[in-house]
């Protein structure tokens, strides 16, 4: 099956996001591996929407930092905030928690992850050393993490999507 | 008749009324977004709970299904992430 639109992978975006949440709070504990995975999914598709919407020609694969820099979502733009009455400090602030997220969503997500089993997956992130200093289950641990991450950063993506879809409609 | 839409506004809106601002549209999907100062220092899981916890409460299933995503965030927030656009 083809996908080709920007909206098609927008769409599917939306869905897997949820779909991920639905996965890490299922009853019986929840499927984290998997819902690891199909957060991922969901922030690899928004780029793929954000990409196909500039530039349809070049496909990145699965390479979320390629992914990143041809989505154009990450520009960032300090004076722009300051003038629209946010503080310099905040949009500093803003800006590393931006980074932050798409270093957990980097650190935490692999095409691979489709064929890990929960046990693989726990054993790989510790030989990674991403599990340091938690207690308790670190795979549901690095599951929150991620599925954190990848809300926010689709909560920008809608945001901006829909600022576009705006912009298009008025234009 | 209401449309999912208008209903979704409205469960939405008596969650978070003014000046919490709402917007949902329906492309293929209900689709939106929450500006409220309340989700201040909110964990996003919370944020998350607190949609889906309301939508949860007065949809049916097959409504919940055919509603995509809001997005929770505060006004600083709603700016910074549409700086650029």
């Amino acid at each position: 099956m083809r996908i080709d639109s920007s909206e098609d992978y927008f769409q599917v975006a939306l869905q897997r996001m949820g779909q991920a949440w639905d996965l890490y709070g299922e009853a019986e504990g929840g499927s984290h591996a998997l819902a690891m995975y199909v957060s991922g999914v969901a922030v690899e598709c928004l780029l793929r929407a954000f990409k196909r919407r500039r530039d349809a020609t070049f496909d990145e694969k699965h390479d979320l930092r390629r992914l990143f820099k041809a989505s154009g979502m990450l520009d960032f733009f300090p004076e722009t905030l300051v003038a629209r009455g946010i503080s310099a400090e905040q949009a500093i602030v803003s800006f590393r928690e931006f980074q932050a997220d798409l270093n957990d969503i980097y650190d935490l997500w692999s095409n691979d992850y489709r064929y890990a089993s929960e046990t693989r997956l726990r054993s790989h992130l510790k030989s990674q050393g991403l599990t340091r200093g938690i207690k308790g289950d670190v795979l549901k641990a690095k599951a929150l993490a991620l599925l954190t991450a990848s809300q926010r950063f689709m909560d920008k993506g809608v945001l901006q999507w829909k600022a576009l879809s705006r912009r298009s409609k008025k234009s | 008749m209401e449309s999912l839409v208008e209903k979704v506004q409205k469960i939405l809106t008596r969650r978070f009324p003014p000046p919490a601002r709402i917007d949902v549209e329906d492309e293929d999907g209900i689709l939106g977004s929450v500006v409220s100062s309340e989700f201040r220092g909110m964990p996003t899981i919370d944020r998350v709970n607190a949609i889906w916890n309301t939508l949860d409460r007065a949809l049916t299933p097959a409504e919940r299904r055919r509603v995509l995503m809001i997005v929770a965030v505060t006004p600083d927030e709603e700016l910074i992430h549409t700086h650029n656009v």
